[in-house]
């Protein structure tokens, strides 16, 4: 007899989780720090060499504001911790800490990458928007995952325990 | 209790694509071609988006990078029956222009970035798609759940229901990755306009669509005979890969061996994408061709097995 | 082949994995009602014998005729057999429901009728409570007893039950057992146990078979014919002298004694079969002064079986 009855699939979409998490884990340190030294090049108090300081310019003037990349960087904090979380949710098959908290997890990284698009300007991306688009397929498939394929497999566990 | 084989069919089917959803393997597949997909795409759009070089300047490169890539394809396939240079003598009978003239229709009249991006595909594609298919029968016969099915279905309905539920997935997993990209393209780059787009997006669709078959064909066909998940994942890839690479290393030795190439869509895939609608029907009817072949082998096959 | 009585029929049937030969010129025929019993000893053949029926496995060389279809895997049969495997599981990733309906969609039952028939088995079975779960969940007991209610879903006309009740509490197997002959009355049941005593209160017809050979098939009563067995409770201790005397009868192949009871194996094959075997023992009890206080039939078909097995076994050795 086997400790649990979890599907493969749901043992996958937990490291898929636990990989983005730590993805947009990343990127949310990168938002508070750029925030942080964008404020020092506002007020004149930080010291940056000629190159960085010149790109630090040149994101103001596409009227970057520190506020924008805080209000990213708690929303890939609330990604990052949520997903987290779900993961040792999803493994459990509970309803609330995997199905629910995954979804805000979702719902947070898609509004990250969807802001991140919106806000901030190519040069801060270093890429194409197809690849923030790209990461718009995790929280969408994600959510799809936890609300069609493993709704039941949540609901008959909550009844089981 | 009659015994309608195109319902059990469909039922094989339907349970086929519910079980990869839920699978792990099939999970990895889903989440695999997507990303990778979208990532080819990506690396095709950067350049233009962040405007790292011109459009014009892109049709131009890709233009002739294709054009060299079709004169590969195409002349090797012809190179047998001709002893002298055939590169010289293609040009001198002037079918170098026809190349010239595809990979125009490709980059200049056609979306550019799209087909760029279908075209990488085409490569990557038949490499991806045996994960959507090596558990397909190797799985159930591994652990004998198929024992549970034998009794109530035949096993033709058995293979065919999980042949069609893997393509229909598959299918359906580049029907998303081309509509994405071109939503994408006709908002984010100007130059594609959306009328433009959508034709030539339900052309290249048509393309992979029927590249899929004979390569989903092939999967089975290798889960069929080994009952090993693993192994079948392995011969499917193997065969994938291996065949072009010895066919060009073959090639060397003694020129006909490089028809080995043929023994799966490599040889002429590339005409999937031809401004030709004759090639294009004749490489769609060798891709069924392919695919029969295979799928015949994997009926075989499991009709004999001791399950 | 006689189709309108025989709902299996088996002919010069012989199978090999590879050099090893599993099965050797197997002929038998058995009812369209009823439940047989498949014995024999580990390895014996038993569950090729089973697979071959049931489809799993290609018919080398010989016939099996299945209820009018000249091979097991015809299309016409689909539908028509229930078959528990014996290492067969379920699918780790859909839900035990999920899996029984898209049997019985298999069968052609849908919609509600199909959920009610999965409820209802599941309750027969004991398993309603994990109807949900997926089926790496289940203990080997529970497996076993999904495997039967699989079996079952629909309305087949012949059931193979490979070791049904093997690792089975009894209350559990004496569950199985009733679902057996509930079934049994309408269909044929083919069950293989190790259980001879459990098998000879459930089966009409056995068949035993060693070494890749059926040595014997038929009804109960015709395989243990030869071989019966009695219990006899005396109302004083059996002694040593006692069982010479009885031991000594035409009739007595062997016999053996506990306490204040006698096991006593009749030879029933003489010319006026148990009856006499019977009468000279009863006779002789009497004679001894020691009369026979309580004499019921023990487990005969276990007696059979351990007989034709060693004969089978020392004809082998000799040959």
């Amino acid at each position: 007899m086997a400790v649990n009855d979890r599907p493969g699939g749901m043992t996958a979409l937990s490291v898929l989780n636990g990989f983005f998490a730590l993805g947009v884990g990343g990127t949310t340190i990168q938002r508070f720090v750029a925030s942080y030294e964008l404020m020092a090049k506002m007020d004149g108090s930080g010291r940056f060499g000629r190159r960085r300081g010149q790109y630090f310019q040149s994101l103001l003037d596409e009227g970057l504001t520190p506020l924008d990349l805080q209000i990213l960087g708690v929303m890939g904090l609330i990604a990052t911790i949520f997903l987290l979380v779900s993961i040792w949710g999803i493994l459990k098959q509970s309803n609330l800490l995997g199905r629910w908290l995954g979804t805000i997890g979702g719902v947070a990284l898609a509004c990250f990458s969807v802001f991140s698009i919106l806000w901030l300007p190519d040069s801060f991306l270093r890429g194409s928007g197809l690849s923030i688009a790209r990461q718009m397929f995790f929280p969408v498939f994600l959510i799809f995952m936890l609300h069609v394929i493993f709704r039941r497999d949540f609901l008959n566990n909550r009844q089981n325990s | 209790m009659m015994h309608h084989p195109a319902r059990h069919i469909g039922h094989h089917a339907m349970m086929m694509m519910t079980h990869s959803m839920r699978s792990g393997a099939g999970v990895a597949f889903i989440f695999l071609t997507i990303i990778i997909g979208l990532s080819l795409a990506n690396l095709t759009v950067t350049p233009v988006e962040l405007e790292m070089i011109t459009v014009e300047e892109l049709q131009d490169s890709s233009a002739k990078f294709i054009g060299v890539a079709l004169a590969t394809a195409t002349l090797r396939a012809s190179g047998g029956d001709d002893n002298s240079d055939s590169l010289t003598s293609r040009m001198e009978t002037g079918d170098l222009v026809d190349l010239g003239m595809w990979a125009r229709y490709l980059v200049v009249e056609n979306p550019m970035l799209l087909s760029i991006t279908v075209l990488l595909l085409g490569v990557v594609l038949p490499l991806l798609l045996p994960l959507g298919s090596f558990t397909v029968i190797s799985g159930d016969v591994q652990h004998r759940t198929v024992r549970y099915l034998l009794p109530r279905t035949t096993r033709s309905s058995i293979l065919l229901g999980r042949w069609l539920g893997s393509l229909i997935l598959s299918w359906a997993l580049i029907l998303f990755l081309i509509s994405s990209v071109v939503i994408y393209l006709s908002i984010m780059i100007p130059s594609e306009s959306l009328e433009d787009l959508i034709p030539w997006g339900g052309r290249c669709f048509l393309a992979l669509f029927f590249l899929t078959i004979p390569y989903v064909s092939l999967g089975i066909l290798c889960s069929a005979t080994f009952s090993a998940p693993m192994v079948a994942l392995l011969a499917a890839i193997g065969a994938t890969v291996g065949i072009p690479l010895l066919s060009l290393s073959l090639q060397e030795a003694w020129e006909p061996l490089g028809n080995l190439l043929y023994l799966l869509p490599w040889g002429y895939s590339h005409q999937l994408l031809s401004p030709s609608m004759e090639n294009f029907f004749e490489a769609s009817a060798y891709c069924l061709g392919h695919a029969a072949l295979f799928l015949t082998l994997a009926l075989l096959k499991f009709r004999r097995a001791d399950l | 082949m006689n189709t309108k009585t025989h709902s299996i029929h088996i002919e010069g049937l012989e199978h090999r994995f590879g050099d090893k030969v599993a099965l050797s010129d197997i002929n038998w025929q058995l009812p369209e009602k009823g439940i047989v019993g498949l014995v024999g000893p580990n390895g014996a053949g038993k569950t090729t014998l089973f697979s071959l029926i049931a489809g799993f496995l290609r018919v080398q060389r010989g016939k099996i005729g299945i209820l009018g279809a000249d091979s097991p895997n015809h299309p016409s049969l689909v539908g028509r057999m229930g078959v528990m495997p014996q290492d067969a599981i379920f699918a780790k990733d859909i839900s035990i429901f999920d899996q029984l309906l898209f049997l019985m969609k298999l069968d052609g039952i849908n919609g509600t009728r199909a959920e009610n028939r999965a409820l209802e088995i599941m309750k027969r079975v004991g398993l309603e409570k994990e109807i949900h779960r997926g089926a790496s969940i289940l203990s080997h007991g529970m497996g076993k007893r999904l495997g039967v209610a699989q079996a079952l879903l629909g309305s087949p006309e012949i059931v193979l039950l490979d070791e049904p009740t093997a690792g089975l509490d009894p209350a559990n197997a004496r569950q199985i057992r009733e679902f057996m002959r509930e079934v049994g009355k309408n269909a044929l049941v083919i069950v293989s146990s190790h259980n001879l005593l459990e098998l000879q209160d459930l089966i009409d017809e056995v068949g035993v078979i060693v070494a890749g050979k059926l040595v014997a098939s038929g009804t109960v009563e015709e395989v243990t014919q030869r071989d019966r067995r009695f219990e006899v409770t005396f109302g004083v201790p059996v002694t040593p002298e006692m069982l010479v005397q009885v031991d000594q009868l035409d009739g007595v192949q062997s016999a053996n004694y506990d306490g204040f009871q006698m096991s006593i194996d009749l030879d029933a094959s003489g010319e006026n079969g148990l009856n006499q075997a019977l009468l000279e023992l009863q006779q002789k009890l009497v004679d001894l002064g020691t009369p026979a206080y309580e004499l019921r039939e023990g487990a005969s078909l276990e007696q059979a079986y351990l007989k034709l097995t060693s004969d089978t076994q020392h004809t082998s050795e000799e040959g």
